[in-house]
């Protein structure tokens, strides 16, 4: 099957989910979503770009509360306050330009996460104007006038902005900018020996990881109507570094898969209850031994061997750290 | 002042006690091929870190036609004109070999990046890419295009490297060891590579080696450094017989041990 023609119906059928699946069923793919486009930032970050970032859920959390206090306070429209959000989260962003044009792989790292504890410390703290511990709630999405809050319609504007920021992201990836990136990863001296800026194309990619990551925060605000400090925690920083580390952190279908995968695991699980996280962690050492490349290194081994590559030097270093292994 | 391309003068470099480079003088004049060569830990390397502007010099002038190269971040040399390999091999691994190679054409390329965003403006960059595929047939390396990097043969990667550095359009490459860790057959490649991009390109060169045949064989001008300092100067010949320089390379270990 040629490619337009099958992404043409991977989106048709995407789009008559809502008329075959159960409400839940969208609310769940609703979620994945919003995994789906952090992930993808945090792919382009740290994936492509080499910068390890375990604070995004910093970025969630300001695209989230951005979104939802835009609404309570200027009355902004759901499409104009997620996109205003996710962009003062990618400004957000060049908070941590500052350590990255310093520090490298597990200093940064350092650095990212303790930009996620401030986030996740501060707001509680900040109860006057985000409730505090109790969280907020979402004022209803409309539409001029027709109120969308449903999980229909936040399907159809999930898999609206997973598909656009998708294909962004993949124009990227693919022209001097994403090459920049790269090039950045893997031999920052002869990148800038070819002219790449290395803090211009830094900020880049920061500005562009926070950005995605301010778009799934402001869809988690109106997909759960419900927003509370706890949900932005370091948990959720490492939960989306897992997603990339096993999906394949140097592609795009990588993230996509390990978004999907860590939000149907938990799902599937939980049924057997007790050994829920038992077989959770035990199915991801195995993704992690099994498919040292992700599972879309995984697939493309099958599909496409001789396009397979190792995985970038800086990144098995990242997985081994999430493995626990430490590594240099 | 300068006529020269290239030209560097009380060029030093201290890196704490150790004098690295020590007061050196040198130029390059347009379409030249110039050696610099010299013992391990002579300083040659170091010089082209400082002309790349990776380090900054304790002090010293370096001019590429006639302006102060000194005033010039490291990502903006290759815009004065000035591209370079590296020793240990400066492609990116995990790139496509045409990848690499438009990477090395970075610096030209205008499209901003709202409007790469939405998949627009990558005319210049479709442009390129027919430009890698004639410069990989013109090198032979024609098939290659779509091979990562690090997958080539070892002599391959150091010639994608060396067009690499063409893409950008130079007036200057800089070569850091381009034969090292080659056999008799690929270094005499290489070399005739070398005099092609000056003849066919009108490219200067200016090239760190340690294999003395072909730096005899194709460099219209040597500059000798020992321990970081300027020993000797001139054609492959007068270097040959220049007594410093086999003395440099030969050695008298004794009197070496007492320095």
């Amino acid at each position: 099957m040629k490619r337009p023609i099958f992404w043409a119906v991977v989106i048709v059928l995407l789009a008559m989910a809502p008329f075959v699946l159960r409400s839940y069923n969208l609310y769940l793919l609703n979620l994945a979503a919003v995994k789906i486009i952090a992930a993808i930032g945090l792919a382009l970050l740290t994936g492509y770009t080499g910068q390890l970032s375990i604070g995004h859920a910093g970025f969630l959390a300001i695209g989230a509360y951005g979104t939802a206090l835009l609404a309570q306070h200027f009355g902004l429209p759901f499409w104009v306050g997620i996109p205003v959000a996710g962009f003062i989260s990618g400004l957000a962003g060049f908070i941590l330009l500052i350590p990255a044009l310093r520090l490298t792989a597990i200093y940064l790292a350092i650095a990212t996460l303790a930009f996620g504890t401030a986030v996740a410390e501060a707001l509680p703290r900040w109860a006057a104007v985000t409730g505090g511990y109790q969280g907020m709630r979402v004022p209803r999405a409309s539409f001029f006038g027709i109120n969308v809050q449903n999980d229909v319609a936040m399907y159809y504007l999930a898999l609206a902005m997973t598909v656009l920021l998708l294909l962004v992201a993949r124009n990227i990836v693919r022209s001097r900018v994403g090459r920049a990136f790269v090039a950045i990863r893997d031999k920052s001296m002869a990148a800038q020996a070819c002219g790449v800026s290395l803090a211009k194309y830094k900020a880049l990619a920061f500005f562009v990881s926070a950005l995605y990551a301010g778009l799934a925060g402001g869809l988690y605000a109106h997909v759960v109507g419900y927003i509370s400090p706890a949900e932005f925690g370091l948990a959720k920083s490492i939960d989306l570094f897992i997603m990339i580390a096993l999906g394949g952190m140097a592609s795009l279908p990588g993230p996509v898969l390990g978004a999907l995968f860590l939000t149907y695991l938990p799902h599937w699980l939980s049924g057997f209850r007790g050994l829920q996280s038992i077989i959770y962690g035990a199915s991801l050492i195995g993704v992690v031994v099994f498919m040292p490349f992700g599972i879309w290194g995984f697939v493309r081994k099958w599909t496409a061997p001789d396009k397979v590559q190792s995985l970038p030097k800086p990144l098995r270093a990242a997985v081994a750290f999430v493995r626990g292994g430490g590594g240099a | 002042m300068s006529e020269h391309l290239l030209a560097a003068s009380g060029l030093t470099k201290r890196f704490g006690g150790l004098t690295a480079v020590d007061g050196v003088e040198f130029h390059v004049d347009e379409g030249e091929i110039v050696g610099l060569i010299g013992p391990n830990g002579a300083g040659k390397t170091t010089v082209f870190n400082l002309i790349s502007r990776f380090l900054e010099p304790t002090a010293g002038a370096i001019t590429f036609d006639g302006v102060d190269l000194l005033r010039v971040p490291p990502h903006k040399v290759i815009g004065l004109g000035i591209a370079r390999t590296f020793q240990n091999l400066g492609l990116f691994p995990y790139m496509t070999v045409r990848d690499n190679l438009l990477v090395g054409r970075h610096n030209q390329f205008h499209g901003r990046i709202l409007s790469l965003a939405v998949g627009v403006g990558r005319r210049e960059e479709r442009a390129a890419a027919a430009e890698v595929g004639e410069m990989l047939d013109a090198f032979g390396l024609g098939a290659l295009g779509g091979a990562p990097a690090s997958m080539l043969p070892y002599g391959s990667q150091k010639a994608v490297e060396l067009i690499r550095a063409l893409m950008a359009k130079p007036r200057l490459v800089l070569l850091d060891e381009p034969v090292a860790g080659m056999n008799a057959t690929e270094t005499q490649t290489m070399g005739q590579f070398i005099r092609r991009v000056r003849e066919e390109r009108g490219v200067t060169v200016l090239l760190v080696e340690h294999d003395m045949s072909l730096v005899m064989e194709i460099c219209d001008r040597i500059v000798v450094l020992d321990f970081g300092r300027k020993i000797a100067e001139g054609t492959p010949r007068e270097i040959q017989t220049n007594p410093r320089v086999v003395e440099a390379y030969l050695g008298q270990e004794v009197d070496r041990a007492q320095v």
